[in-house]
C-alpha cells in the first residue's frame, strides 16, 4: 500500500489531514480517512483501502474550508453556502437574485469527499471549457441533497481564485461537453445508459 | 386496473421512434434500425405463447378486444407470460425481428429522433439532419440546420427544432409525403436564453437548484404561432406572456416557483415539487380564466421526476431509476432501469397506447391499456 504526502506540511491555525483514495474508479466508498495532526507531524493511522492515498492540508477560511492542494497543485474551497447548516437547514440565500433566488445546491457528501471528487476530476482531466465535471461510482452515487449525481467545478474567474464546485442536475444545455461523456462511456467510467443520460443532460 | 404488455429488445439503443407501423431505433454503433411492429408481434406471439390476436392488439393495433369479443373468445388474452416473477419484462433478440440496419450518420452524437411525413429528423450534436425513409429503406441524408440540435417536434405542418444556445429554430413550410420538405428555414428566436424547444401542446422546464437559470417554458399561443419563454421566477414577470405559463402562475404561483419539474399534458398541468406530484386541470390553453382550475389528483413521489408523457391510456412517469405508469391514481412500476429516452404517441392512430423507451440494456416497447380496456380474460 502506497502513501504520499507533502514532505513539509504547512501548519495552519487548524490543520487536518485528509487521506483519500485518489483512484476510486470502482468500489469507492465515501469514507474520509481523517487523521489528527500535531503541528509539524502527519500521522497516518490507518489505510483501509487499496490504492493511493495522499495527505492534504486544509485551512478554515471565512466562507468555507480551503484544501491545499490537488496533485497538480490546485487549491480548492469547499464553500459553506453549498452546505446545510449544522441544524440541517439550508444556509441563508446569498442574494435575492439569480435563478434560485440565491439558494444554492447543497452537497450531501463530506467536505473531504467533495475535495476528493475535485481532485479525481483534476487527476483524470475530466474537463471541458466550462470547468471540471465529476461523478462517483459510475454516476450512481448521490452527491447532492436533492439526489444530484454529478458535480461541476466551474472555471475560475481569476487565476488566483480557489476552485469550487457544487452538485447539480444536468439540463440539455448545462452538461459536460460530449467529449467528456463519450470518454466516460469509452473507458467504462459510466455505463452506456448513464453516459447517454449525461450526453442528453438528464442526469 | 391498467394492463400493460412490455418487451425489451436487448441491446444498446440511444433513441427510438414509432411511426406508421415501423419501429425506428438508433443504436450505440450509430446505426439506424428499422423493424416492423408486425414482426415484433409475431416474435412476441411465437416466443411467449401469446395468442396472435393479443400480440397484434398490443403492438400493432393498440386495441384490446371488446368485451363481447373477449367473452366469446376462449383462452388467455392477457400478457402474463411477458412478465417474469422478479418483475422484469420479456426479452426479445433483435436478430429474431425482421429488421434492417442503415448507416446514416456514423459519428453523430444523437439527441433525438422524430418522424413525420415520411422523413426522419435526427437531432445531433452538430446538426439537424433529415432523411426520407420507408419500410426497410432510407434515402439521402440532408443537413437542415448546421447547429447543435437538441430536439425536433412536428406541429401543424411544420417542424420546430431547438438549437440550444443558438435559440430555437423552425423549419416552416408544407411537408408532403413523397415530396421534399420546403427548404425554408427560419430562426424564430435567437435569444441565448431560449434553451429548449417547445413540444406543441406542452411546455417544458429544467429542474435545478444551482447557479444558473431554472425554467424554460414554451407554449402554443394560437395555431401556427408559439411563444417560447424562459424564466427563473415567473412571478416577477408582468404577465405579458398570456399563455399556459400565465395560467399556471395564476393557478398556483408558489407551487410552480418551488417546483422541481413542470410539464403539461392534454388539459393537465403537472407540477412536481417537494416530493409531491400534482395534476391541475387547465380549462383553456389560450387564455387564463379565473376560477376554472382545480387539482385533479396529487400523490407522493419519492424519486426525482425527469419526464412525463401521456398515452391514450394514461400517464407514464420517468424517474431517476425507473419508469412508472399511473394506474387508478397510483404509480406502478413498469421497469426499474436507467432511462435514456421516453416517448409516447397519444395522437397516433396506431401507437396511441404505446410508449417506447431506451433503457439500460435495451429498447422497451410497452402498450398501456386503460381501465376501459378488457384485461386478461381467464
Amino acid at each position: 500500500m502506497a502513501t504520499r504526502h507533502s514532505d513539509q506540511p504547512k501548519v495552519a491555525s487548524q490543520v487536518e489531514v485528509l487521506l483519500h483514495r485518489a483512484n476510486f474508479q470502482s468500489g469507492y466508498e465515501p469514507r474520509p480517512l481523517l487523521s489528527v495532526v500535531t503541528p509539524g507531524y502527519i500521522q497516518i493511522h490507518s489505510c483501509y483501502h487499496e490504492g493511493w492515498y495522499m495527505a492534504v492540508e486544509t485551512e478554515v477560511v471565512g466562507d468555507g474550508l480551503r484544501f491545499i492542494a490537488t496533485n497538480s497543485g490546485k487549491t480548492y474551497r469547499s464553500l459553506n453556502y453549498h452546505r446545510a447548516t449544522p441544524s440541517g437547514r439550508p444556509p441563508p440565500a446569498t442574494s435575492s437574485h439569480g435563478s434560485t433566488g440565491g439558494r444554492k445546491s447543497l452537497w450531501a457528501i463530506t467536505q473531504h469527499d467533495e475535495f476528493a471528487l475535485f481532485s479525481t476530476a483534476d487527476d483524470l482531466d475530466w474537463k471541458d471549457p466550462t470547468g471540471y465535471w465529476a461523478i462517483r461510482d459510475g454516476g450512481r452515487d448521490v452527491l447532492g441533497t436533492k439526489h444530484e449525481r454529478i458535480a461541476h467545478f466551474p472555471q475560475k474567474a481569476q487565476s488566483a481564485d480557489d476552485w469550487h464546485g457544487y452538485p447539480l442536475y444536468l439540463s440539455p444545455v448545462r452538461r459536460p461537453d460530449a467529449t467528456v461523456a463519450l470518454e466516460w462511456i469509452a473507458n467504462e467510467t459510466v455505463s452506456f445508459a448513464i453516459g447517454q443520460k449525461i450526453l442528453r443532460g438528464k442526469l | 386496473m391498467t394492463e400493460t404488455a412490455s418487451v425489451l429488445i436487448a441491446g444498446d439503443y440511444v433513441d427510438a421512434y414509432l411511426y406508421g407501423g415501423l419501429l425506428l431505433a438508433w443504436d450505440s454503433r450509430g446505426r439506424l434500425m428499422i423493424a416492423s411492429t408486425e414482426s415484433l408481434a409475431d416474435v412476441v406471439s411465437s416466443g411467449f405463447s401469446i395468442p396472435r390476436r393479443s400480440a397484434r392488439a398490443a403492438f400493432v393495433d393498440n386495441k384490446l378486444l371488446s368485451i363481447d369479443e373477449a367473452k366469446s373468445s376462449p383462452g388467455e388474452f392477457g400478457f402474463k407470460s411477458l412478465r417474469s416473477a422478479d418483475g422484469d419484462v420479456a426479452h426479445v433478440d433483435i436478430n429474431s425481428l425482421d429488421c434492417r440496419f442503415f448507416s446514416v450518420a456514423d459519428d453523430a452524437v444523437v439527441f433525438d429522433l422524430m418522424a413525420t411525413y415520411g422523413h426522419l429528423f435526427i437531432s445531433t450534436d452538430e446538426a439537424l439532419l433529415s432523411v426520407p425513409f420507408g419500410p426497410f429503406e432510407v434515402g439521402t441524408v440532408e443537413k437542415r440546420i448546421a447547429h447543435r440540435c437538441l430536439s425536433a417536434s412536428p406541429r401543424w405542418g411544420a417542424v420546430s427544432a431547438s438549437c440550444a444556445d443558438k435559440g430555437a429554430w423552425a423549419l416552416l413550410g408544407e411537408i408532403g409525403y413523397g415530396r421534399d420538405i420546403r427548404k425554408r428555414t427560419e430562426q424564430i428566436d435567437e435569444k441565448e436564453s431560449v434553451r429548449h424547444a417547445w413540444t406543441g401542446s406542452t411546455f417544458l422546464s429544467f429542474s435545478g437548484d444551482n447557479d444558473i437559470d431554472l425554467y424554460t417554458a414554451a407554449a402554443p399561443v394560437r395555431k401556427g404561432q408559439h411563444r417560447i419563454v424562459e424564466t427563473f421566477d415567473p412571478v416577477d414577470d408582468s404577465g405579458e406572456w398570456g399563455s399556459i405559463w400565465q395560467v399556471a402562475i395564476d393557478s398556483d404561483a408558489s407551487r410552480l416557483r418551488d417546483a422541481d419539474f413542470v410539464t403539461a399534458v392534454t388539459g393537465l398541468l403537472i407540477v412536481v415539487g417537494n416530493g409531491r406530484l400534482t395534476a391541475t386541470q387547465i380549462s383553456t390553453w389560450s387564455r387564463p380564466v379565473d376560477g376554472l382550475y382545480r387539482d385533479v389528483f396529487a400523490m407522493e413521489i419519492g424519486d426525482r421526476v425527469l419526464s412525463l408523457v401521456e398515452t391514450a391510456s394514461g400517464l407514464v412517469v420517468e424517474t431517476d431509476s425507473s419508469l412508472l405508469y399511473l394506474d387508478d391514481q397510483e404509480l406502478r412500476p413498469l421497469i426499474s432501469r436507467e432511462t435514456i429516452s421516453l416517448r409516447s404517441y397519444p395522437r397516433s392512430k396506431r401507437h396511441r397506447r404505446t410508449i417506447t423507451a431506451t433503457v439500460d440494456g435495451g429498447l422497451l416497447v410497452t402498450a398501456v391499456f386503460g381501465e376501459n380496456s378488457v384485461r386478461a380474460a381467464t
